[in-house]
């Protein structure tokens, strides 16, 4: 049999609200065309609107920062000391290390040092440019997300760029910007992010704190 | 000081007029910028370089494609389509040199367009371009193209997460040839995107700008012509320079953006490949959705980026082409807000951006006669910051001829995850036929006392993506899986083809007596599991969880009549801007007691 709605395109709209044991249909009219009244999106969207969030994502993967809390081994704050790049012992590609004096680790057993490597960097007159690498800049303050790539044999920033967090000093304040805004948007609350996506020190610290402890199961 | 040969080249080439530069030339639009011995240095290949690209061998039959490629792809047709894109344009050739045993990226003499490097698939990007070049004058000698392992992607566009080969192709591409990140959305070279999305296929003007000014020709050169200048603000009863700023040319007559770019350590701007013409130029905090650490070029890690200041924007300048003009201009207020997210409904049939995506809304320019009407719904700091029903603003701007941005007029809370609380403000939009194609910006005045305008500007620079009707070709494709739930599968076939006009419908089936036959129709596809809902937990694909895209749906009878099956008609009115759309369904059994069946989903394209 065929059916054909009253009117296509302009059928009616549906509130849907996914409850424990089953599926409610509330179906409304049309009655401005062109426009969905925000109340019913408002209604509609809460609670499914992060499945939609998580779907924006950048040329690398989309993490959020309980991602990249489980994704890392070493969660350390400090600032860079020195770098040097190396052409990799077994793969045909520049890696620059960076060494970290530690000043604070947030997950992993403490350490005074820590190295990262990342794509790129300088050897000889050969220049290594990776388009989704983060620069790792001399004395910048910085949060890391580090795990261990067993493929490069090499400690790593989680999520490429997103692992990197820039600990800048504003107005007497320490502030924490990471390379996608997302990241920490998902987590720390949107009125605490002013408008450069940066997020008071204290507050990051205690939030990635309290989710290395949720993942320890403490 | 000259910092590119690039800009040597245009130097040389004038010979309209004398160039006056009462401030040194900044870095060039468009290059990845090196930092080689302190000084910002571009990356190209050589003029009228032939590059032979290579494919990994296991691209060579589709039985021995990489498990993150769809079946029915045809990735080696899609990349160097996304190659070509640029090359069109500009003097330096691609090639497709066939296949090779290499699958790791890295310097060995060959190119190399891999999917089966598994190093990659760790090191948590989606794609990559890694490009090898001679430290002492930037010239690229080799380079190669990553695909992770870790993400699907695909040509058929009937994968939901799968990410556009092509697409993603043509942001590598651009990059192998030398070129950095752009800040525009909508931009071929915009670091973000949302599985799908193909809007990198085509080029932007910005992208055209930064290929041109890279790798220009007497025709090319001739046609365009250079903006510098330097960006300041007041600080403490001092003037000082605003570095690593987004500067945009902007066309005073149909308010396109036409070309970008960031300024140096020193505040100084050079905007190349404009064509002549009037612009306005405005400049913005890099403050998102593109943040400093996107950029790729080392000579960014030094600067220190100014991104507390308001914007600026500058009355009309003339740009002439084969030379340079020169302007400077200050920024007076300090930024009090910045969209960082939008979504958008028009027609009411569910064309839309995403919310809380940095994807550019793309509509086709209408045709005589016809206009849309959309509600625009943003979201970042400073608008509407409580959520209030009835915000005071900040105050839409128009910008462009055909884009009429009004509002606020409502607000409310967006739940994001984690069940952090997003507020937005609402606005309404109207695009006529008036509107040129091209990037186009969303606007607010962010004046917080009660003299309108008495404050800086925000703007979503090249937001709005107006594309001319491309001629499209009609396709119905059923995907994915649904949930059989307690009563069985329920399966989707169609009969005809989503054109204008012409017969086309879906058949959904068996039903169950107390089975109500509903078709949800919306702009995306989806995988989510209907969880919580008994004997669907496993489901593969589920639209109706994707809301709150605006979306349609029809309503059957139950049973599904004498035959047990419904068949919908999704015959496609004769409205010509409606080609071009994708729409998709998917079909739900829900029965008297709550339980629910679904379908596959219904890829439509309409031509």
């Amino acid at each position: 049999m065929s059916y054909s709605p009253p009117s296509r395109f302009s059928v009616a709209r549906l509130t849907a609200s996914v409850l424990a044991a089953g599926v409610i249909w509330t179906s409304t009219s049309q009655s401005e065309a062109g426009v969905v009244q925000p109340e019913l999106r408002e209604a509609i969207t809460r609670g499914q609107h992060e499945d939609l969030s998580r779907k924006a994502t950048a040329y690398v993967a989309p993490k959020d920062l309980a991602d990249l809390v489980k994704e890392a081994d070493r969660i350390v704050i400090g600032r860079v000391a020195h770098s040097e790049a190396s052409w990799h012992p077994t793969r045909k590609l520049i890696f620059t290390h960076a060494s970290i004096v530690v000043e604070d680790t947030l997950k992993g057993d403490p350490v005074a040092t820590a190295t990262v490597s990342t794509m790129g960097g300088i050897v000889g007159d050969t220049q290594l440019t990776v388009s989704a690498a983060q620069h790792l800049r001399p004395e910048a303050r910085m949060a890391l997300f580090l795990k261990w790539s067993p493929e490069f044999g090499l400690w790593i920033a989680c999520g490429a760029s997103q692992g990197k967090f820039t600990v800048l000093r504003d107005g007497g304040r320490d502030l924490v910007q990471p390379t996608v805004r997302y990241v920490t948007e998902s987590y720390v609350p949107f009125a605490e992010h002013d408008t450069r996506g940066c997020v008071e020190f204290g507050a990051f610290r205690d939030v990635v704190r309290s989710l290395v402890e949720e993942g320890e199961g403490r | 000081m000259i910092f590119s040969t690039t800009l040597a080249v245009l130097g040389a080439m004038s010979s309209a007029s004398a160039i006056s530069a009462p401030v040194a030339p900044a870095a060039p639009h468009g290059p990845i910028l090196n930092a080689i011995g302190g000084v910002p240095t571009p990356l190209s290949w050589p003029i009228n370089s032939t590059i032979t690209m290579r494919y990994d061998a296991a691209l060579g039959d589709p039985s021995t494609f990489p498990a993150s490629i769809v079946p029915g792809s045809t990735p080696r047709i899609a990349c160097n389509a996304g190659a070509a894109v640029w090359t069109a344009i500009a003097p330096i050739s691609i090639v497709d040199g066939g296949l090779t045993s290499a699958t790791s990226v890295g310097a060995d003499g060959t190119n190399l367009v891999t999917f089966s490097d598994p190093a990659l698939a760790a090191a948590g990007f989606i794609a990559a371009a890694f490009v090898f070049s001679n430290v002492t004058d930037g010239t690229i000698f080799e380079s190669d193209i990553g695909f992770s392992g870790a993400f699907l992607f695909d040509t058929t566009g009937t994968a939901p997460t799968a990410f556009d080969i092509q697409h993603v192709a043509a942001h590598e591409y651009g990059h192998l040839l030398g070129l950095e990140h752009s800040a525009i959305v909508g931009s071929s070279l915009f670091p973000f995107t949302p599985p799908g999305a193909r809007w990198a296929r085509t080029l932007a003007d910005d992208d055209i700008a930064g290929i041109q000014t890279l790798y220009p020709t007497v025709q090319t050169f001739n046609a365009v012509g250079a903006v510098q200048g330097q960006l300041t603000r007041a600080f403490g009863g001092v003037i000082v320079p605003i570095p690593g700023a987004h500067i945009l040319a902007i066309d005073s007559v149909d308010g396109r953006v036409v070309a970008a770019t960031f300024s140096d350590a020193n505040g100084n701007y050079l905007l190349t490949g404009v064509p002549a013409g009037l612009y306005n130029l405005q400049a913005e905090p890099l403050d998102g959705p593109v943040l400093p650490g996107n950029l790729i070029g080392t000579s960014w890690a030094t600067v220190a980026f100014d991104t507390t200041f308001g914007e600026a924007r500058t009355g009309s300048v003339t740009v002439r082409n084969a030379q340079i003009t020169t302007r400077n201009f200050s920024a007076v207020t300090p930024a009090n807000a910045s969209i960082q997210a939008m979504f958008a409904n028009c027609f009411g049939i569910g064309v839309s951006g995403n919310p809380l995506t940095t994807a550019p809304l793309t509509l086709v320019k209408p045709p005589a006669g016809l206009s849309y009407n959309c509600s625009l719904f943003l979201n970042g700091p400073g608008i509407n910051p409580t959520g209030a029903p009835a915000p005071a603003g900040p105050m839409a701007v128009n910008v462009s001829p055909g884009i009429t941005i009004t509002g606020p007029f409502q607000g409310g809370f967006f739940t994001g995850a984690g069940g952090v609380m997003f507020p937005y403000a609402r606005y309404q939009m109207t695009i006529t036929p008036q509107v040129a194609p091209g990037q186009h910006n969303i606007v607010l005045n962010t004046y917080t006392g009660p003299i309108l305008g008495q404050g800086g500007q925000i703007l979503f620079s090249g937001a709005i993506d107006i594309v001319e009707t491309s001629p499209p070709t009609a396709q119905s494709i059923v995907y994915g899986t649904g949930c059989s739930g307690l009563g069985g599968p329920l399966t989707m076939s169609s009969t005809g083809l989503p054109t204008l006009g012409a017969p086309y419908s879906a058949t959904v089936g068996p039903f169950a007596a107390n089975e109500h036959a509903l078709l949800v129709t919306t702009e995306f596809a989806g995988i989510d599991n209907l969880s919580g809902v008994s004997g669907c937990t496993s489901a593969l694909l589920n639209l109706g969880s994707l809301l709150p895209d605006p979306f349609g749906v029809t309503v059957g009878p139950f049973g599904g009549g004498p035959t047990g099956t419904v068949t919908f008609d999704l015959s496609i009115p004769n409205i010509p801007i409606l080609a071009g759309f994708t729409f998709h369904h998917q079909a739900f059994a829900v029965s008297t007691s709550a339980a629910v069946r679904t379908s596959p989903g219904l890829r439509s394209v309409i031509q």
